[in-house]
């Protein structure tokens, strides 16, 4: 039923019921003092019948509202929260890997469980309470007023300075909270390292000044919620003692009115109390609330490593790659020479360096996941930084020496390159790999679970599962980062084999980014990146 | 004419300050808990006698945020107010039935059948909050995998806005379920006790109408009876924090509880002879041996290489002698003791590891390579950095995981800490899985000849051909 409203209508809906809900818990006390006041001077039963039924009817009415009021506004909240995660992924794609700064990734994540999961409380445990409280109070006083002006001017002066002082001074003492939201991000951060780092960690017997560490980010966070413990509880005491001040100035002030009135009268602000102890609530979650937003907001404020052309041109179907002087670098640090080559469809040409000469970097600016530092890149003729970063890379694909491998099942990771793919092109890409014997030993096939980060399987497998996905795309220049460590001689030069015929066969480009001298033989063209000369081993023959 | 003022002003004074203690108290002690908690799981994931597979890390992040969020639920405010739902309704019974038999009498009756509800609303939402939770987690791992695999979801184009809207969806729907069910037993539990209060009122004012009872007596009884009800109503509306709370502690005892070394033995100190036989492993999941090894004994000294086509436990055979995995069967022996009877962390004194992906710790790179070694003067680290190949300054920041280096210079910087810990620790076992992948083969040579100087054992895992052919001997393992 919720999904044929708006949001507005929603929400709406769920403050009329949450406005209600409190009016009637109020005018059930109410209408109970004046039942009993009433009473007391003995009229004919038939007198009360009307308060009798009124006290039966706000009594149901008001948990019946309540949680019509909860349902509609949790459904409004949730929702927002699903939205809310999008644009923070949203964030995090448009940045990542490169312009996260010092973000560490269980921060990162933190954020987007953690802090998410915290938005609707934005709504339901600061906004609503306080929409809600403050318009039911504002009713509850108009009605006193048309009976007795006195107290009514003075329950709205005490339910005003409850309101400011809550506002004021507990929300003010309240801020550290915000301090212990960024103590949970580093909490978060170290116990994620430590849970990645942990075999390494204990075999060198390290374990006990990093159990420090994490020691002490758990220390931090304990502080900041230690200290915060005496702020919590303040909002609730200084309701009960606006109440019990507001009690006793209409005692001393009602003398001389009507008895059944002066019943309801004092009893107004025990019944206010509900409305005013809903905003020390909302004042105890505020700081919270708003460290989280501010924490993914900030999220989104990060500047994107890679700008998009405004008005980006089409990319072209032809896929010759010119590149002329290019030097790639992080943080405008170059990292690389100028590198110039020209890869005609279908091409091969392999990198060469020593370690450290910025092989993956170059991969990098190949894919548009950085920007180079100087210099030009062509893909059929048009130059890359007219076109989508996004264009370029269905063009253009990678295999790096690490790459992630989901938590899932071997054919779900190969879909992440051909959702469309069916079991026998995925066969197919594993036997291109040099994969199928393995799928064909495994009980469950391609329904096996690989683990956390393909753990279960071992590193050549993972290589190879990535190479087989890689297969799958459809990129027509292929970059591939040392694509035969972690296999063996002759599985590598299967490997080479069947990569190198594959390229020939669908007419694929190849750039291979190696040092293992077997791979480098296979290639007529094979660039240096070293650092201080860069030249076509082909032109020396 | 002032005093009942004065003394109103003051009781709500009283009851401000002590509402205030209690919660000052009780905020208080969930921190203590949660941080117990916190360092326990810590402690454990750095525990050396751990054996088996690390827990997956967007579970850890799900369960000691958010799931330590339940906590405060759970102990700061259920477990106070259970206490409070069997004190105070006790005590207003008690003075009610003083002040007015009847309507006490009315309370005892009514109240245990919130009670009872109560346990039949807990059978029915146990298995929701479970579910709910469950979903929480699975948001939690795939938020996280989205986050490191992002180049591999970029190269393939594949944003992930529909799966994160999905699995949050699902989230938000079994979310909804939970709540809905939480919801619904409040509304009962307030209709019941409205009900009752109703039941008390109706009765004390007919009889004050009637002249049976005294206006102040009834005033008294009819305020104090919603206070009987009160405690109790709100121990069930905490009930869902509660679930979700108990939820998380067995989570996390489920976390805690795994096999652990018991071995106290004192390992060998000096070059010893290391002997495996016909051992064998599985891993879960799979109907084959991970790895199968019939014989392999290293005497002290000695390079030995380990070759098999990939996929055959090379790694898997390092992590049962450094004693993260258990084998199945077969024997694993160090001087002729079996490793599961050694002292574990005084065995891997003895080991210096280079795994086939290492990982940083966050701080300098001097501390990095001096992690098992931290008495090393900065002389020492440098000489061990340079010994690998590596020229990077001792100073610079890193951040834990794999981002601020490279494979190769990951490799190589870990190769440092093997030989800073070979050199300068008590090692003189070398487990080396895919040590020189990445690098070139000027690097590799010098990196081989750097630790064969060293005279320690060194067992490695490699396909690369110089390395094999450099080793003493060559096992296979099918």
């Amino acid at each position: 039923m919720g999904k044929t409203y708006s949001r507005k209508t929603r929400l709406g809906f769920g403050l009329a019921m949450g406005i209600s809900a409190q009016l009637a818990a109020i005018g059930l006390l109410l209408t109970g003092a004046w039942l009993i006041v009433r009473a007391a001077e003995q009229p004919p039963v038939l007198y009360l019948m009307v308060a009798i039924v009124a006290v039966r009817f706000f009594g149901i009415s008001r948990s019946v509202l309540r949680y019509v009021e909860r349902l509609a506004t949790h459904d409004v909240a949730l929702a927002d929260a699903v939205e809310e995660r999008v644009s923070t992924y949203v964030d995090v794609d448009r940045v990542a890997p490169v312009g996260l700064g010092d973000l560490r990734s269980g921060d990162v994540v933190s954020r987007v469980v953690a802090d998410v999961a915290r938005l609707p409380d934005r709504l339901l445990r600061v906004r609503i309470p306080w929409w809600t409280g403050v318009a039911a109070t504002a009713i509850v006083i108009g009605v006193i007023g048309a009976i007795d002006g006195v107290s009514a001017a003075v329950i709205l002066v005490g339910t005003g300075l409850c309101a400011f002082g809550l506002r004021t001074i507990v929300s003010r003492t309240g801020r550290n909270r915000g301090t212990q939201v960024e103590a949970q991000g580093r909490l978060s951060a170290e116990v994620t390292a430590v849970a990645i780092s942990a075999r390494e960690i204990v075999a060198y017997g390290a374990q006990g000044p990093i159990r420090e560490r994490a020691r002490a980010a758990t220390a931090d966070a304990e502080s900041a919620q230690t200290s915060g413990a005496g702020v919590s509880g303040l909002g609730a005491a200084l309701v009960m003692l606006v109440t019990g001040a507001m009690v006793s100035v209409l005692a001393a002030s009602s003398a001389g009115i009507d008895p059944v009135v002066i019943g309801v009268i004092l009893l107004a602000p025990i019944a206010l109390a509900e409305p005013m102890d809903g905003w020390a609530e909302a004042e105890r979650f505020r700081p919270l609330v708003e460290a989280a937003v501010e924490r993914l907001s900030a999220l989104g404020s990060l500047s994107s490593p890679v700008s998009d052309p405004a008005s980006p041109t089409d990319l072209p179907s032809n896929y010759d790659l010119a590149v002329t002087d290019l030097v790639a670098g992080w943080d405008g640090q170059p990292t690389t020479r100028p590198v110039s080559f020209n890869l005609a469809q279908g091409g091969k040409i392999a990198l060469t360096g020593p370690s450290g000469s910025g092989k993956s970097t170059m991969a990098y600016t190949l894919l548009r996941l950085i920007e180079p530092i100087t210099g030009e890149m062509l893909l059929g003729g048009t130059s890359t930084g007219d076109l989508t970063a996004a264009d370029v890379r269905t063009r253009i694909g990678y295999l790096g020496q690490d790459d992630m491998v989901f938590d899932t099942t071997i054919r779900e990771n190969l879909r992440i390159a051909d959702p469309q793919a069916n079991d026998g092109t995925l066969h197919n890409a594993l036997r291109l790999a040099g994969l199928a014997a393995l799928t064909e030993s495994l009980p469950k096939g391609l329904d096996t679970e690989v683990g956390e980060r393909g753990g279960r399987l071992s590193g050549g497998e993972r290589q190879r599962l990535c190479l087989a996905r890689l297969l799958l795309g459809d990129h027509r220049i292929l970059v591939l980062d040392e694509p035969t460590e972690h296999l063996d001689p002759p599985t590598a030069e299967a490997l080479m084999d069947d990569v190198l015929a594959l390229a020939d066969q669908s007419g694929r480009s190849l750039i291979v980014i190696s040092h293992a001298p077997m791979v480098l033989a296979r290639f007529e063209e094979v660039l240096t990146l070293a650092p201080d000369s860069i030249r076509l081993a082909g032109e020396h023959h | 004419m002032l005093v009942f003022p004065v003394v109103i002003a003051l009781a709500f004074a009283l009851r401000a300050l002590i509402a205030w203690g209690h919660s000052v108290i009780s905020e208080r002690a969930i921190v203590r808990v949660k941080s117990q908690l916190r360092a326990e799981v810590v402690d454990d994931l750095l525990d050396p006698r751990r054996v088996g597979p690390r827990p997956e890390s967007g579970r850890l992040v799900a369960l000691l945020g958010p799931g330590m969020d339940a906590f405060d639920g759970y102990i700061g405010r259920f477990l106070p107010q259970l206490a409070l739902a069997v004190v105070v309704p006790a005590m207003v019974i008690a003075v009610m039935t003083y002040v007015d038999p009847l309507s006490g009498l009315i309370v005892i009756l009514t109240l245990p059948l919130i009670g009872l509800f109560m346990a039949l609303v807990g059978l029915l939402t146990r298995d929701k909050v479970e579910r709910r939770w469950a979903a929480m987690e699975r948001l939690a791992r795939h938020f996280s995998e989205v986050v490191d695999g992002i180049v591999v979801l970029k190269v393939f184009g594949r944003r992930q806005e529909r799966g994160i809207r999905e699995v949050g969806e699902a989230h938000r729907i079994e979310s909804m379920r939970a709540l809905r069910l939480a919801f619904l037993s409040t509304l009962v539990l307030e209709l019941i006790a409205t009900i009752s209060v109703a039941l008390v009122a109706v009765s004390v004012g007919l009889r004050v109408v009637e002249g049976h009872l005294d206006l102040n007596d009834a005033m008294f009884v009819l305020l104090l009876a919603p206070e009987a009800y009160l405690p109790v109503r709100r121990v069930g509306t905490m009930f869902h924090d509660s679930t979700e709370g108990a939820t998380a502690t067995a989570e996390l005892l489920d976390l805690l509880d795994h096999p652990k070394h018991t071995g106290t033995l004192a390992a060998p100190t000096r070059p010893s002879t290391v002997r495996v036989a016909d051992l064998t492993l599985t891993h879960q999941g799979r109907s084959d041996p991970s790895l199968s090894l019939a014989e392999l004994q290293i005497q002290p000294g000695e390079f030995v290489a380990i070759v098999g086509p990939s996929g055959s436990g090379k790694s898997t055979l390092l992590d049962v002698l450094l004693g993260f995995e258990a084998a199945d069967e077969g024997a694993v022996e160090v001087a002729g003791t079996p490793i599961a009877e050694l002292d574990i962390v005084q065995w891997r004194e003895s080991i210096a590891w280079v795994p086939q992906t290492p990982h940083l710790i966050s701080g300098t790179i001097g501390q990095n390579v001096a992690l098992g070694h931290p008495a090393a003067t900065s002389g020492q680290i440098s000489a061990a950095l340079t010994a690998a190949g590596l020229d990077l300054p001792l100073e610079r920041q890193v951040r834990e995981g794999t981002a601020d280096l490279s494979a190769g210079e990951r490799r190589r910087l870990a190769i440092a800490k093997a030989l800073l810990r070979i050199e300068f620790g008590d090692a003189w076992l070398v487990l080396l899985d895919e040590p020189t992948a990445g690098l070139d083969a000027a690097r590799e040579a010098h990196v081989l000849a750097t630790l064969r100087a060293t005279g320690a054992t060194i067992l490695v895992v490699s396909h690369r051909p110089e390395l094999i052919s450099g080793a003493d001997r060559v096992v296979e393992v099918a």
